[in-house]
């Protein structure tokens, strides 16, 4: 065999590979295309899945796609080998396509030389590929898994959120415990406690939130935490206020007033000890420290450090409980916004009495040791001032009116807006129909039968033979 | 480049391979023949082309025209040009086969009355059969043994005809009237059916300007019969693939009625049509000067091989399909290579 023989031989024979692999290509794919559209469709629901319930694990859902389509081409080649040509029938194919009279054959059978080479872009080759409905299918899965992949999904865990809100109450009281957590003004396990019990009403099933025993709790629950940061704050205005006094008047101060402020102080403190919302921080501590029996020994450099440590402590509360949503203080003794804790002014006759200051406060110029009417911490509340304001001002954002009879915008579907009474307006003149000349028996009306009862029956027997 | 392989045989012999030397030789003595046929027969190349390669196929062939279209000529020209002895038989209905055969006549011998056997017109090498289908079936029927045995049988006796025997036999597809249609096993026997087409203006011109009634046009020997018999047995050594024979069987597998392809086809093509494509397919290669058959040589003679071999039933007849028709329509619609391909994939047109 010549080196042009040889070279011939080499280029014919990869043409004919490459015919057979690209024929054998065409029917892997007709056999992979359809398993790689099941694949594409299940990864598509996969791929939504997995995003809606765990995020972060959708790239996952892309090797696991990738792995299907594999396995799914191993499988297709193995379906479609059966259908694979041998090189003997691409060279068949190639030859005859070619116009080539057997040469390739002959030539393979080890008769007559190899054709010369045919310049590739000159060569007709027996087979051109249809891609556009594999590419369309190709690129309609692609596109299906990139918007499964991209398209914004909420996830299962904020949508459950979002589907169901805890009752108002109970965020409430979560968001009064946090306040007063922010400002570290309650003890860490009476925070708890009542986080513990928020947490048991909304571990039951969402649905059963709204409950009416479920809306009962979480009503009981707010307002007896309301209750306990109340009596808190009573219990920090009054031993502020004791402290207060006793710091002011603690010279001038009769011993029996003095042991009576003391007591005062004392058992302000043992109420806090003792309530359900302990305070926090340093001032656990110091209640802690302090004996109620030592109260009234204390120097005046201790008393005033308890003072300042119990009004910075009621300013604070003031401020978070301030930020509490729902929350209502109420009338507690010795609050007041204005001056953060009215001082008595331990000259008047009350204050020499023991009776309570009877001055206006020298800082907010309104309260005696308490709100506007209040007489002092012996006194009881008094009148509160007056104010005028618009008489359907209920204190509200929305002022209530009376809604109108009839309302557009609120009007239901099937609901009657007005009925009203009323007739047609008939022109009594109007021509009607001919009544009465010419003949006619009755009032014509159009298709009716004028004749019926006009003939006798022997006439109509007449009529109905001539039909017949 | 020598072939290095043995070319298939078909009588179970080995038979050497032919060089591409020997095939170029061959076309040229072949393309001498074709030339010198030309030259008597104007304007009709294509029969001249598919006569010869009948007669290097080794069959008899079947001509189908209107009387003055030059069959005779041809005949007659196709002798001179081979140096073979050509006779001619007008068929009648009241020929007698002894007439085509030869009848034995009782002769004195060394004064002793015998018989002795005198040959007719059909111990010749090429016997012109005119209008065959005028002669009674007994009489055609007598050409069956000639024809393919190449031989004939009187009173007892095997007379063997002489070597190379052709048949080229002529039918007139006017005046059927008292004319006997071939029965199918004697069409089977021809090799090819072909029809001589009419002339155009410019061959008509031609004929007009060259030829003149009653003179006859000289024809160069181009060949001898050494040299005829040479060529046969290079046709014999011409390769055929296996892929191109298993094209001829499809082909000839698609025109029995039941199949795919064959509506309106009462009886298919034979065995014999089989043989016949592929020693004319071997035939057409060499004329090309190839040392291989090809789908294109079986394609090429697919139409004359098989349109006397194939029976249409009588609602494609009514309906006016031809077996010209039905044989182009199965060599569109039986490929080369059969398998299927991919959806994805659509053969180019060649």
């Amino acid at each position: 065999m010549s080196l042009d023989d040889r070279l011939s031989a080499r280029f014919w024979k990869a043409a004919v590979r490459r015919l057979a692999v690209e024929i054998n290509l065409g029917w892997w794919l007709s056999a992979w295309l359809p398993m790689a559209a099941v694949v594409a469709l299940a990864g598509m629901v996969a791929m939504l899945q997995v995003r809606w319930r765990a995020g972060e694990a959708a790239a996952w859902v892309w090797v696991g796609i990738a792995a299907a389509l594999a396995v799914a081409a191993v499988i297709a080649w193995w379906q479609a080998r059966s259908r694979f040509e041998s090189e003997a029938a691409a060279r068949v194919r190639l030859e005859d396509a070619l116009g080539l009279k057997a040469r390739l054959t002959s030539a393979t059978d080890g008769v007559g030389p190899w054709p010369e080479p045919v310049p590739r872009q000159s060569m007709t080759w027996p087979v051109s590929w249809k891609w556009r409905k594999p590419a369309a299918v190709v690129g309609c899965l692609g596109s299906l898994l990139v918007l499964a992949w991209l398209v914004p999904i909420a996830g299962a865990s904020v949508a459950r959120r979002h589907v169901i809100e805890k009752p108002a109450d109970a965020r409430m009281v979560e968001q009064w415990i946090d306040e007063l957590r922010r400002e570290d003004l309650v003890d860490e396990r009476s925070a708890d406690e009542v986080e513990r019990k928020i947490k048991e009403l909304t571990e039951r099933p969402a649905e059963e939130w709204y409950e009416h025993a479920s809306l009962e709790a979480a009503g009981t629950l707010k307002e007896q935490t309301a209750s306990e940061m109340r009596e808190m704050a009573e219990n920090v205005a009054a031993a502020a206020q004791a402290a207060a006094a006793l710091e002011a008047m603690q010279d001038s101060l009769p011993a029996p007033l003095r042991e009576a402020l003391a007591n005062q102080l004392a058992a302000a403190m043992q109420d806090l000890e003792r309530g359900e919302f302990k305070p926090a921080g340093d001032l656990a501590a110091l209640l802690r420290d302090l004996e109620p029996a030592d109260l009234g020994q204390l120097s005046p450099e201790q008393l005033a450090a308890l003072a300042k440590r119990l009004a910075a402590n009621r300013r604070a509360l003031a401020a978070a409980l301030a930020n509490c949503e729902g929350f209502d203080l109420g009338d507690v003794d010795g609050w007041c916004d204005a001056c953060s804790g009215c001082k008595p002014c331990g000259e008047c006759a009350g204050c020499k009495a023991g009776k309570g200051c009877l001055k206006k406060c020298a800082a907010c110029g309104r309260c005696q040791g308490g709100r506007p009417g209040r007489g002092g911490i012996t006194r009881g509340r008094g009148d509160a001032e007056l104010s005028f304001g618009e008489e359907n001002d209920l204190g509200e954002k929305r002022i209530e009116r009376i809604q109108k009879p009839i309302d557009v915008d609120r009007a239901a579907p099937d609901e009657v807006l007005a009925v009203v009474d009323g007739e047609h307006e008939v022109d009594e003149s109007a021509y009607t129909g001919p009544r009465a000349g010419g003949g006619i028996a009755g009032e014509g009306d159009g298709g009716s039968a004028v004749q019926v009862d006009a003939l006798l029956p022997a006439e109509q027997s007449a009529v109905r033979r001539f039909f017949e | 480049m020598a072939s290095t392989s043995t070319a298939p045989t078909t009588d179970g012999h080995a038979l050497a391979p032919l060089s591409e030397r020997q095939a170029e030789a061959a076309a040229d003595s072949i393309g001498r023949l074709s030339a010198a046929l030309n030259a008597v027969l104007f304007g009709q190349e294509r029969l001249i082309e598919m006569v010869i390669v009948g007669l290097l196929a080794r069959g008899h062939i079947l001509l189908e025209g209107l009387p003055g279209l030059g069959k005779t000529e041809l005949v007659k020209g196709l002798s001179k040009a081979l140096a073979l002895v050509s006779k001619r038989v007008q068929f009648t209905p009241d020929l007698l086969p002894g007439d085509i055969t030869g009848n034995p006549v009782l002769e004195e011998v060394d004064g002793k009355r015998r018989f002795v056997f005198q040959p007719g017109p059909v111990f010749a090498n090429i016997l012109l059969a005119d209008e065959i289908n005028r002669a009674s079936p007994k009489t055609q029927s007598a050409m069956l043994e000639a024809m393919q045995e190449r031989r004939v049988t009187v009173m007892g006796q095997t007379h063997p005809l002489p070597a190379p025997f052709f048949v080229l036999a002529t039918q007139n597809p006017i005046e059927l009237e008292g004319t006997y249609p071939l029965p199918e096993a004697q069409l089977d026997r021809f090799l090819f059916k072909l029809d001589v087409k009419s002339n155009d203006v410019d061959t008509l011109e031609r004929i007009v300007l060259h030829r003149e009634i009653g003179v006859e046009p000289a024809v160069p020997q181009v060949m001898d019969a050494a040299e005829l018999e040479m060529l046969l047995d290079h046709v014999r050594r011409v390769y055929m693939p296996p892929t191109v024979a298993n094209y001829i069987a499809r082909l000839v597998q698609a025109t029995h009625p039941g199949g795919p392809h064959a509506a309106g086809v009462k009886f298919g093509a034979s065995p014999r049509a089989a043989l016949a494509l592929a020693a004319a397919a071997k035939a057409r290669a060499l004329c090309d000067r190839r040392i291989n058959a090809s789908y294109e040589d079986v394609r090429g003679v697919a139409a004359a091989v098989l349109r006397h071999r194939v029976v249409l039933d009588y609602g494609a007849r009514l309906e006016g399909v031809t077996t010209d028709a039905l044989v182009a329509r199965l060599l569109e619609q039986v490929p080369a290579q059969d398998r299927p391909l991919p959806a994805s994939l659509a053969a180019a047109k060649v």
